[in-house]
């Protein structure tokens, strides 16, 4: 029986010799059902074209490294499972919305900058000196928050919202779910700090709740929810100043 | 790119454009069905009898004059930020700027005055 | 990005759908304002094919806004969070309630 191949077709991009991106087309070798978009991308390289440039690392879905636009979509290529595309050709792109390095490589300097700019960390008015021991924190208060710490920085939610698309200031679906997380967190005091940058004119409110951003979100965060919770409490902090607050 | 020039603090105007949406929208969600399917479709081709707006009497209420005010006009801002955000989409960013929110959220009141003036005006208030 | 990047997947072209309702329901307002100022139904016809038009519209406004309203509004009853689909049940029952009750009023105010 003649072994299976799949066709991917992946962008090729050097600036310092392109003008512009191109497709190259590769047979790889379909040997196991379990195999996904990322082998046959390290097969490619491995034994193909060892050029081909594009990031990655755990291969199991958490470290955020891998994703691309698959046919299209935003996805974690260690995530996109061949055995759905086959025996069509399979098109990965560098993922939409941000500049291009190489290949499938982005520069990721906007969404660091966002990230960095809503201070995902513990903030508190007076550190607890450390004989008084850890922040204790009931399961229910890690429900509060547990879902918007799933985030795992991959940006494919970027990739996905058309308003980043039209308007790189905009802050973007994983800052805002990352901020609300801390603001929820009953150990963290910094919702002041955080409140001018989320929402100014660039932040929650460019936000129509298209949604795309939790479709593709891999982790179940659920971004877009994020983003519709922080617009209601931030106008009920203004409406009811002294009434039901984070 | 890394330093960027960012706004910085809470856009008030914002906040209150989204506010408005946001109560239109259930306003526009809850009560503009019925009135459609009663005052604009079954009313119209005489399957059911309905209020019509040569209704004197009724249109002389005052609590129906607010409740047509509110029908009416608060809707108007949901519109206005939609359709705003609408032209964004479809590629026209000059919508996001202050005069463009101008025009449109000046529209959503103007629709307002109107509505509150043609309520006034068109039948005398009355508590018959 | 393309300016056409909405017909690229179904949910990016019915979210275009559901921002574009307001189009049509702004319209009929206005009509229905129309006609109050003018103190009679000015076009009947006319205005009852604009009507069949809008309402799809206007229902599909409804179902999007009031099932996403599950999504923003959380509460919390007790020190537990309700849940959204409960959220978004009493949103239709708040609707199902104003539609009976303002159908009510306009067939038996018009005697």
């Amino acid at each position: 029986m003649p072994d299976k191949t799949i066709t991917i077709r992946a962008t090729r991009f050097d600036p310092d010799k392109d003008q512009e991106p191109r497709l190259q087309s590769y047979e790889v070798p379909f040997f196991d059902e379990s195999m996904v978009v990322l082998d046959a991308l390290n097969h490619i390289k491995a034994h193909i074209d060892g050029s081909l440039s594009y990031r990655w690392s755990c291969r199991m879905g958490i470290c955020g490294s891998c994703g691309m636009m698959v046919n299209g979509t935003p996805k974690l290529t260690c995530n996109a499972f061949l055995r759905d595309f086959w025996p069509r050709p399979v098109t990965v792109q560098p993922l939409n919305n941000f500049p291009v390095i190489r290949d499938l490589v982005i520069d990721m300097d906007d969404f660091m900058h966002k990230l960095k700019l809503i201070k995902p960390w513990i903030i508190r008015k007076q550190e607890l000196p450390l004989g008084a021991g850890e922040h204790r924190q009931t399961n229910d208060q890690i429900d509060d928050f547990r879902q918007f710490s799933e985030c795992i920085n991959c940006m494919l939610c970027y990739s996905a919202c058309p308003v980043y698309g039209l308007n790189n200031e905009f802050l973007g679906p994983a800052a805002i779910a990352l901020a609300r997380r801390y603001n929820l967190d009953s150990r963290d005091q910094g919702l002041k700090e955080r409140l001018p940058h989320i929402a100014d004119s660039e932040g929650i409110w460019e936000c129509s709740f298209v949604g795309e951003c939790s479709v593709v979100c891999p982790k179940g965060v659920d971004p877009a929810k994020a983003i519709q919770q922080t617009k209601l409490d931030t106008t009920m902090r203004f409406v009811l100043p002294y009434g039901n607050r984070e | 790119m890394a330093e960027q020039v960012r706004p910085g603090r809470t856009a008030l105007a914002h906040l209150l454009w989204w506010f408005l949406f946001a109560q239109g929208g259930v306003l526009a969600a809850v009560l503009l069905p019925v009135h459609i399917l009663f005052q604009g479709i079954l009313g119209p081709l005489g399957v059911v009898k309905v209020v019509t707006p040569d209704n004197t009497a009724i249109l002389g209420n005052p609590i129906v004059k607010l409740y047509l005010l509110v029908l009416i006009a608060v809707p108007f801002f949901h519109f206005a930020h939609r359709l705003r955000y609408l032209l964004v989409d479809f590629g026209v960013p000059a919508a996001r700027s202050v005069p463009a929110q101008v025009v449109f959220y000046g529209g959503a009141i103007l629709v307002t005055l109107v509505t509150i003036y043609v309520l006034l005006t068109t039948a005398p208030i009355s508590f018959g | 990005m393309p300016s056409t990047w909405w017909t690229r997947t179904r949910h990016y072209f019915l979210y275009m759908v559901r921002e574009f309702t307001s189009l049509p329901l702004a319209i009929w307002l206005l009509w229905l304002l129309f006609d109050i100022s003018r103190r009679s139904l000015v076009a009947p016809g006319a205005f009852a094919v604009f009507s069949v038009i809008a309402l799809p519209f206007a229902l599909y406004h409804s179902w999007t806004f009031l099932t996403l309203a599950g999504t923003i509004i959380h509460i919390k009853l007790l020190d537990r969070p309700v849940s959204s689909r409960l959220i978004v049940m009493s949103q239709f029952g708040l609707w199902i309630g104003a539609s009976v009750l303002i159908a009510f009023l306009l067939t038996w105010l018009s005697k």
